[in-house]
């Protein structure tokens, strides 16, 4: 029982990194874009970024858009993490709510592809996120390093739950069945990817920077007033936040009526149990039992 | 207006006085001179006003997109033979010239415009015939290898 149910996580998995494997079909160009030296390059990169950027919004025919966000996945390939989240995500996202239903899809396994390729997130937040970025300059910059340091990035720990997640849970509901199948598909990769930027926004922090200024800390938590927490109370809260908003979108997708939806979210369930942390696996688990009751006998076959 | 690095305030007022070769590789990088700046200004010529002008645009990015990614250096296969000749106009700023001088016909891909070989037509059927990815990519790379050696018989520069 274990071997097997080891073997079908690893298919699952497998079968999720197939799904979203990033293969291109560009004209006398690899399926995928081979690692090179960084910093190769970079600034003609970013012409050609601005000039499909700009011309994104304008475009007229389905497949320039396909064409567009294929470019600027391979362009995102080769421009630090920084540029990726500034320059591109925030043009991949304004696809989200173009009128055709593949260009949707596209953009959404566009933009879950390019936070797989993001390490380590920005020190700034998206300039189109005028929420993220208000924060940014309303909180003051002060006291020592290490809470500098916090808040510095605490607008990297809200990309997800106030910039992008607000735009992807309007793709459950979607009117398109291709849009919601294609989110199931990529919610687990999502959540990995909202996890890992969590964790690199709150840095653990280095030994002799929290021995040494440790008591100076306390005293710039008082003056700054009772609301102010350290980064570990800090992280906690944004991941039960994370966690809370990505349970809700993967209830929705759960809860769907369309069996496919159902079944392509099975498919990376793993990978959602193990980022929604564990007090949130006993109500996954519960619409699991249910898929086992249902008339979809590749429900209970994937269910089971 | 004020530029503050004192390099690029050298540059362009010795730009202006139309000493430009003293500060190749300085403070740009040589392939805007010989890639960037000649395939924009043609991807700007070749893509009329219109409707459907950014279509256009991107369209024409899209086939050029094995050209743009050598020139990058994505492709590692180019970048283990260097065989960028250190003299002489660059490949693709003839590409571009003919391209200009042929008006319609010029708007093939770039890099069959510099090899001056092979038509587009070829070029589709040898895509179709080669089902495998790997062999489609490797026959662009020598088409690209090909248009970057100085031995290669280029189409000659627009009198």
């Amino acid at each position: 029982m274990t071997a097997s149910g080891a073997r079908g996580g690893g298919l699952a998995a497998q079968t999720r990194q197939l799904s979203l494997e990033l293969q291109l079909d560009i004209p006398n160009f690899p399926r995928q874009p081979q690692p090179v030296a960084a910093g190769k390059g970079e600034e003609g990169v970013l012409v050609f970024v601005s000039l499909v950027c700009s011309a994104l919004a304008s475009l007229v025919q389905q497949s320039s858009r396909l064409r567009a966000m294929e470019m600027l996945l391979v362009f995102a390939y080769h421009l630090p993490d920084a540029h990726k989240l500034d320059r591109i995500l925030p043009y991949l996202c304004s696809m989200l709510t173009d009128e055709q239903a593949l260009v949707r899809a596209a953009a959404l396994r566009s933009v879950t592809q390019l936070l797989a390729m993001v390490n380590e997130v920005g020190r700034r937040a998206p300039f189109a996120a005028p929420c993220v970025r208000s924060r940014l300059t309303l909180r003051p910059c002060a006291g020592p390093r290490w809470r500098r340091h916090a808040q510095a990035t605490f607008g990297s720990a809200e990309l997800f739950p106030e910039y992008l997640l607000p735009l992807l849970s309007k793709m459950a509901d979607d009117p398109e069945v291709l849009v919601q199948t294609t989110y199931a598909s990529c919610i687990g990769s999502l959540s990995e990817s909202a996890f890992r930027l969590l964790q690199s926004a709150f840095p653990p922090p280095a030994d002799d920077v929290g021995a040494a200024t440790a008591a100076a800390a306390e005293d710039a938590a008082g003056a700054a007033g009772p609301d102010a927490a350290t980064p570990a109370e800090g992280y906690d809260a944004a991941l039960d936040r994370l966690q809370a908003l990505m349970l809700g979108e993967a209830r929705n997708l759960l809860a769907s009526q369309d069996t496919v939806i159902n079944r392509t979210v099975l498919a990376d369930i793993v990978n959602l149990c193990t980022y929604c942390g564990p007090r949130n696996v006993d109500e996954l688990l519960q619409h699991l039992i249910t898929y086992l009751n249902k008339s979809d006998w590749q429900l209970r076959s994937v269910a089971s | 207006m004020r530029c503050p690095p004192q390099a690029k305030r050298d540059h362009i007022s010795d730009a202006q006085r139309a000493g430009h070769d003293r500060w190749r590789g300085e403070v740009f990088p040589i392939y805007f001179e010989q890639f960037l700046h000649p395939y924009l200004s043609s991807l700007a010529e070749s893509t009329p006003a219109g409707q459907d002008h950014f279509d256009a645009r991107i369209d024409k990015l899209y086939q050029d997109f094995a050209v743009i990614a050598a020139q990058m250096g994505f492709m590692r296969d180019l970048e283990a033979t260097p065989v960028r000749g250190t003299a002489g106009p660059a490949p693709l700023r003839a590409a571009a010239g003919a391209s200009r001088a042929h008006g319609a016909a010029g708007r093939a891909s770039s890099v069959i415009a510099a090899t001056g070989a092979a038509s587009s037509e070829q070029l589709d059927v040898e895509a179709k015939a080669n089902a495998v990815p790997r062999r489609i990519t490797r026959a662009a790379t020598d088409l690209v290898r090909a248009s970057l050696s100085p031995r290669a018989p280029l189409i000659p520069p627009r009198r």
